[in-house]
């Protein structure tokens, strides 16, 4: 599963995903989800922070169709530039409404359970970070994506991070998965 | 000192709405002004005219939001960050974050403490010299009984004046 957030002014991210998506085509099926093109909303809304612990908690059917694609994921690539420390509004705000219980984990008695059996690797590729202000803040995406997501996945999952990479090194890292 | 508290969560009468009370009446009536993201809306407003001139205004700023994925909610780090955009923090002293989390200090830790950091390393490197950042926080939101939470709500007037001082 490829998902992109392109909001950068340059629209770097198009051509990384571009690039990823032929390396992993000839390991895996890849479905892309390109956030800014199907225009996801970039918060969760009342009615979905409500509903987040009562068993059903997807109130939009198009993330309804990407808890599927997550539930049955092998490998996830993210493609998203680094404005501050963390992802985009639209990335973060899609993680928090798509790896919701019962699809990414499970309460089990307040604690956290992985529930993303099905998943193997988790890669990450940002564009525009600038290391100086990271030194600072702290690579907040970074460990969203790859300490955060653990959480939810299988103890052996694999990770990898690729900071404004060129086509040659995400061809190469990729097609390891 | 002028303190601009910024909430933002989803559930207008959830607990994270006595914090931000508790924090309003904290401070000196004259002193604070509140940004409200969601302001009972099922999704929030975005960053807009009204933003500006409140971080003009403010020599502090206190966010207060229940922390999702070991970060801020999405709208309230699109907030943070369309100020930053616009150079609005370097006339500000202080930011103080006082975050709920449904898991526990060590859960947090390990998954990451985003917000933490970018509260107190990140943040204040952006805003006025000689700026901090303090980070007060309420773990296992989730499984602390009513007298816990009531304990925190109380300790908060004492917590955030030595944040704000």
């Amino acid at each position: 599963m490829l998902v992109v957030a392109p909001t950068s002014p340059d629209g770097r991210e198009l051509q990384h995903a571009q690039a990823a998506r032929l390396a992993l085509r000839p390991n895996f099926i890849v479905e892309t989800i390109d956030l800014v093109a199907e225009n996801v909303t970039p918060a969760m809304s009342r009615t979905e922070r409500l509903r987040y612990q009562s068993g059903d908690p997807v109130v939009d059917p198009a993330i309804g169709v990407h808890t599927e694609l997550v539930a049955r994921a092998d490998a996830m690539v993210f493609v998203f530039p680094t404005r501050w420390w963390t992802p985009p509004p639209v990335l973060k705000a899609w993680i928090e409404r798509v790896f919701v219980p019962d699809v990414a984990f499970v309460l089990d008695d307040h604690r956290v359970r992985p529930n993303l059996r099905q998943l193997r690797a988790v890669v990450g590729i940002t564009t525009h970070a600038h290391p100086e202000v990271i030194g600072h803040g702290g690579d907040g995406a970074r460990r969203m994506l790859l300490r955060t997501m653990r959480l939810n996945a299988p103890r052996r999952v694999r990770t990898d991070w690729l900071v404004d990479p060129d086509d040659a090194v995400i061809s190469k890292r990729l097609s390891r998965l | 000192m002028r303190t601009l508290v910024v909430f933002c969560n989803p559930v207008p009468d959830s607990f994270g709405a006595c914090v931000r009370d508790e924090i309003i009446s904290s401070i000196s009536p004259h002193e604070a002004r509140l940004v409200d993201l969601y302001g009972g809306r099922d999704l929030p407003r975005p960053f807009g005219q009204h933003d500006v001139g409140a971080l003009q205004w403010a020599e502090a700023v206190v966010l207060t939001y229940p922390t999702f994925w070991s970060s801020f909610p999405a709208p309230l780090m699109a907030w943070v960050e369309d100020g930053l955009d616009r150079e609005l923090w370097r006339g500000i002293h202080r930011v103080v974050a006082v975050a709920t989390h449904g898991s526990s200090r060590l859960v947090n830790m390990l998954s990451g403490g985003i917000d933490r950091r970018i509260v107190r390393r990140g943040l204040p490197r952006l805003m006025a010299p000689g700026a901090y950042g303090r980070f007060i926080a309420l773990y296992s939101m989730d499984t602390i009984d009513d007298d816990q939470r009531r304990k925190f709500l109380a300790s908060l007037p004492l917590t955030l004046g030595g944040a704000l001082d």
